[in-house]
């Protein structure tokens, strides 16, 4: 399995300019499930009060919904064996 | 015991719970709201296949035949799902050319909502946002609702069959 070009488009997809302004930092790691399978989990750093907007504000919440759909539709695009897992962190 | 309303109810409880407390939500709630929101999509999922496969069966039956679908054969047969292109387990063979993107969407969530579930049960590490539980109850609530346009098509039927049956594909006779 070439994990080369998944990684490639992981680093163009997670650039500060195309992630939404909220977003504080984005990283990712190539790891498996919880049966052992690939999975490419990325992490999406927040702070609290981002929290606390999304949470209340529909709108913005599906924004949100419809960008990481976005993400993960291009990951499995390029069919690597990676499932894509992506989940919010809140900022320390 | 048939499934009734339980995934419905299921989903109703995950959205109590995620917004449970009013300000600083506890991460048992949190915890708590994905992993039901995970079980409500599982059941949902189960019933519709009995009802492809078993509608007229007598009850201990259909309970015996619930009981066979497994998480992770069911979590096998969604990551397949996911793609395009579906591709029979253990093989190079294709089962579906083009898979529709509404059970390519149902697929995606059951198996992305199982690592959501695992995180939340058994990951005494990983912290939840409030945010992002709503979300994934919110898509739950979407496929769910997503479901009846398409489960009259192949790519749906195959896709419930899979669930139960996903490594009988690789048989060849």
């Amino acid at each position: 399995m070439d994990t080369q070009e998944l990684e490639r488009l992981l680093r163009e997809l997670l650039v500060p300019d195309r992630l939404p302004d909220y977003i504080k930092s984005a990283r990712y790691e190539l790891s498996t499930d919880h049966y052992g399978d690939p999975m490419v989990r990325i992490y999406l750093t927040i702070s609290p009060e981002t929290d606390r907007i999304l949470s209340k504000d529909k709108k913005k919440l599906k924004e949100y919904s419809a960008f990481k759909q976005d993400l993960a539709s291009q990951i499995l695009r390029l069919e690597s064996g990676y499932f894509p897992f992506i989940r919010l962190v809140e900022a320390a | 015991m048939r499934a009734g309303q339980l995934p419905e109810h299921l989903l109703e409880q995950a959205i109590h719970l995620a917004l449970r407390e009013r300000t600083r939500p506890r991460q048992a709630s949190l915890r708590r709201a994905v992993s039901t929101a995970y079980y409500a999509l599982f059941h949902f999922l189960i019933r519709e296949a009995m009802r492809q496969i078993g509608p007229n069966l007598h009850e201990d039956n259909y309970n015996r035949v619930y009981r066979w679908f497994d998480h992770g054969a069911m979590a096998r047969a969604a990551r397949a799902f996911s793609e395009k292109i579906v591709r029979i387990p253990n093989s190079k063979d294709v089962l579906i050319q083009s898979n529709g993107n509404e059970v390519q969407l149902i697929a995606f969530t059951f198996t992305e909502l199982q690592e959501w579930r695992h995180s939340a049960d058994y990951d005494p590490g990983a912290q939840f946002v409030r945010a992002e539980v709503v979300d994934v109850i919110r898509i739950t609530d979407h496929v769910i609702h997503l479901w009846p346009t398409v489960k009259n098509t192949s790519e749906a039927n195959s896709f419930l069959l899979s669930l139960l049956l996903w490594e009988k594909w690789g048989k060849q006779r």
